[in-house]
């Protein structure tokens, strides 16, 4: 079969491929569904070996740790953040379908905040007092892996805050996540993930222990559902102060 | 009543506090169980099982009915998890189950509080792995669970075993392969003795 991956594809399921041929496989299969249902059926075997895995009691901790760290205002947060995500994450029930109009809408807001505060900087004239100049914009863009992908951080007038917002990244697994690294003196530091709908498009809040000016770089990964303590997987962004 | 796994996801989508905790009570030994066989350590799969259980808080909506059960999506993220904890860490799990051969995991029958025949299902389910798993050369068995448990790749498997790589990838392709045509077969026959 010319450039499939079949024979890739028990390995890619096991997940002892090589990064580079991880990359093969997992791009390869944006566009073949036959590669892909050839997947889906390795991942039933996957399953099914989970099912013999020896059970073990858990210590009773775990369960009161949980709990302390779920915070319900969070779930609030995190479930407007996720609203407009791709089609292929949609969960039925009116929930799933108020989302995206939320999603669309609060991203359509980040927009045009972003754009009427780019352009005051560049139309703001030569004297004019500097409060307006505060926001500092970094143009992010893609990469070798993926050359279509955008975006840009728009960092606020402290440093405390900034708002990312990406555009065409491309498609990752419902295992995976893109995750935003801070880069200082060749330290990365982790500053949120998050996930993009069909199209590629997402946002993300981002906030770090130092101000984000300090930082002269960043970059996004494709990581482990819930992010990494460090970059593992494919950049897709790049982009310095 | 005992709600579905489903019903208990959507709850969590809308915040419901109590329906992680049932979810954790229906899901959190499977979870640390899968971790600890990797990680081979308590206090590491108990972490792992915390993040995965703060993650499907977190991203609940996240689950695709489509592509499969509760239980699945569940144990594949404590996998992805724990194989990722194993990686970074370079762990080398001292564990008891990292040198035992896949074909002597046992079941236990009685883990969850199901109806009996989810029970019956998931015993023929089991004896039918296992079966399969049995029917592998001992060298393709032993390459899958250094890559199934430890999350090895395919070099790293054959730097250990002082094996040719291409050899490793032939074992871990030909054993997935008949693993996969012997439960394909196996479903077949549980259906038509039905």
């Amino acid at each position: 079969m010319e450039n499939h991956v079949i024979d890739l594809i028990p390995e890619y399921a096991l997940g002892c491929l090589e990064e580079d041929e991880k990359a093969q496989v997992r791009a390869h299969l944006t566009g073949c569904e036959i590669c892909k249902a050839e997947l889906q059926k390795y991942e039933v075997v996957i399953d099914e070996i989970l099912e013999i895995t020896p059970l073990v009691t858990p210590p009773p901790e775990i369960r009161k740790a949980l709990f302390e760290r779920v915070h319900p205002a969070e779930k609030v947060t995190k479930s407007r953040k996720t609203a407009g995500r791709s089609r292929e994450f949609k969960f039925p029930g009116i929930f799933g379908r108020l989302s995206p109009a939320w999603g669309i809408v609060s991203l359509a807001v980040i927009a045009i905040l972003v754009v009427t505060n780019v352009m005051q900087l560049w139309v703001m004239p030569k004297g004019m007092p500097s409060n307006a100049s505060e926001l500092k914009v970094v143009q992010m863009s893609g990469t070798e892996f993926s050359p279509g992908a955008t975006g840009i951080l728009v960092i606020s007038t402290d440093g405390e805050y900034g708002t990312l917002i990406v555009d065409r990244l491309p498609s990752i697994t419902s295992e995976q996540q893109f995750q935003l690294w801070l880069i200082q003196d060749g330290q990365r530091e982790n500053g949120g993930v998050f996930s993009v709908n069909p199209e590629g498009y997402g946002s993300l809040v981002v906030s770090s222990p130092e101000a984000l000016d300090h930082y002269t770089s960043y970059g996004i990964t494709i990581e482990p559902y819930g992010g990494s303590p460090g970059p593992t997987g494919e950049k897709v962004l790049g982009g310095s102060l | 009543m005992i709600l579905e796994d489903e019903t208990l996801i959507e709850l969590v989508v809308q915040g419901n506090q109590e329906a992680l905790a049932v979810l954790y009570d229906r899901f959190g030994r499977l979870v640390y169980s899968v971790a600890y066989a990797s990680v081979g350590q308590s206090e590491m799969a108990a972490e792992i099982s915390q993040e995965v259980f703060l993650g499907i808080w977190q991203k609940a909506e996240t689950f695709d009915a489509e592509k499969g059960k509760v239980k699945t999506w569940i144990a594949r993220i404590a996998r992805n998890r724990a194989i990722d904890a194993v990686r970074r860490m370079n762990v080398r799990p001292e564990g008891n189950l990292v040198n035992v051969d896949i074909q002597d995991f046992r079941i236990d029958d009685n883990q969850l509080d199901n109806p009996t025949e989810e029970k019956v299902e998931k015993s023929i389910q089991s004896s039918n792995v296992r079966s399969a798993l049995k029917q592998l050369p001992e060298n393709q068995r032993k390459v899958l669970a250094m890559a199934y448990f430890r999350g090895l790749t395919n070099k790293q498997i054959a730097d250990e075993l002082g094996e040719p790589l291409g050899t490793v990838k032939t074992r871990i392709r030909l054993g997935m392969q008949k693993m996969r045509l012997l439960l394909e077969e196996y479903r077949i026959e549980d259906r038509n003795a039905i």
